[in-house]
């Protein structure tokens, strides 16, 4: 390497060097693994190992060449579930099973193929085909019978949470009495008409948490009067007095009775209760009439339906 | 199966209450009433019945004593005994 010039700009500073010693350099380098070196020639080659089965060679273009053994890889491979494979030509396939009733072929291409339908069953009560492409599961049902149009009057079914089909909630029919009895000494039949003498309540029970019941009531009073000569005596429900009883003989009627009923309707929302309050009246108490006992019925027929 | 209640009501009615039907519900007594036992109604039912028959008893006695002296006026009036009869009802027939 040799320098030249003062630095300055008109003779500025020229660096050279002259073509590398070979013979020089050539003794820096050794071969490492898999390479061999000359270092007389500095020729740097690969090294083939010489172990046995070494596959590795130097093809006709002088580079490194390795030919693969299919017979030796081959034996390498093994066929697991679901896969057929053929150690003497190296082909690995799908393979189907040959249990009975399995559906999985191989279509037109080759190709794993399960054909639409072919998953046949057996059916039984409620549905009919048998799942294939020309027989389709259905659920079997009835002819509508009615004048009226299905899609606007029908019930429904669902699945309950066992996945059990379920029609809509059935029908119920309840009845509920209660019966009351009241003995009096002999007290005095009110003069003002109507007037209250006692009430009789009856708490009904719609059985049905999910729909609302219609409810017919029966109300029934008997009231036992003693009415004295030139007496009289009415006996009501609520505002409509329904009988009424003079005396106008010369002596007692002792235990003059009348039964009235009354029919009424009503609805109770879904798991509700209904109280009942039937208001019993008397009234144009006169001469010295008196009542001694009123037995009442309330009676509640509940239907959900 | 029947549900039954026995009370005594404020305004002194001695009451029966019985309730029956698909599935009985015990009756509620009203407000103020007190609950009794059965034994307890049916003693004081006896006795009510008792007075009633006492009552309807001494009604019919005095009505028909009445009776019997109108009847006995009007046989002292002249009026003849077959129309005294029809008038008063007297005797009462059996």
């Amino acid at each position: 390497m040799t320098v030249s010039g003062s630095g300055t700009p008109a003779n500025p500073y020229v660096i050279s060097a002259d073509s590398p010693d070979c013979s020089v350099i050539r003794p820096c380098i050794s071969a490492g693994n898999g390479a061999t070196y000359n270092s007389g020639t500095g020729i740097v080659a690969a090294r083939v190992s010489t172990d046995p089965g070494n596959i590795v060679t130097f093809g006709g273009d002088g580079g490194l060449y390795a030919e693969t053994d299919c017979t030796t890889v081959r034996q390498c491979l093994s066929e697991g579930d679901g896969i057929d494979y053929n150690p003497a030509t190296g082909v690995i396939s799908a393979r189907a099973s040959t249990d009975p009733g399995n559906n999985v072929t191989f279509g037109g291409d080759g190709g794993l193929f399960v054909p639409t339908g072919a998953a046949t069953v057996s059916v039984d009560c409620g549905l009919d085909g048998d799942g294939s492409a020309g027989d389709p599961l259905v659920v079997r049902t009835g002819t509508w019978p009615f004048p009226c149009p299905l899609d606007a009057n029908a019930g429904q079914t669902y699945c309950d949470s066992t996945g059990v089909l379920r029609s809509e909630p059935r029908g119920m029919a309840a009845f509920q009495q209660d019966q009351q009895i009241l003995n009096f000494a002999n007290v005095a039949v009110p003069a003002a008409q109507d007037t209250p003498v006692t009430t009789h309540d009856l708490n009904i029970i719609n059985p049905d948490p999910c729909r609302p019941a219609f409810v017919m009531i029966e109300g029934e009073v008997d009231a036992d009067f003693n009415l004295p000569a030139n007496s009289g005596a009415a006996l009501g429900i609520s505002t409509d007095e329904m009988s009424y009883h003079a005396n106008n003989g010369a002596t007692t009627i002792l235990d003059i009775h009348t039964q009235g009923t009354k029919v009424v309707n009503a609805t109770i929302p879904a798991g509700g209760a209904l109280l009942f309050s039937l208001s019993i009246t008397m009234g144009r108490g006169s001469g010295g009439a008196t009542y001694n006992r009123i037995q009442s019925f309330l009676r509640a027929f509940v239907f959900v339906l | 199966m029947a549900e039954q209640i026995y009370y005594r009501q404020a305004d002194g009615a001695l009451v029966a209450r019985t309730a029956s039907g698909t599935d009985p519900i015990k009756p509620e007594p009203p407000h103020g009433a007190v609950l009794i036992e059965k034994a307890e109604y049916d003693k004081a039912l006896q006795r009510i019945e008792r007075d009633r028959e006492t009552h309807r008893n001494t009604v019919r006695a005095e009505e028909s004593a009445q009776l019997h002296e109108d009847y006995e006026a009007l046989l002292a009036a002249g009026v003849a005994e077959a129309t005294a009869r029809r008038l008063t009802g007297f005797p009462a027939r059996a």
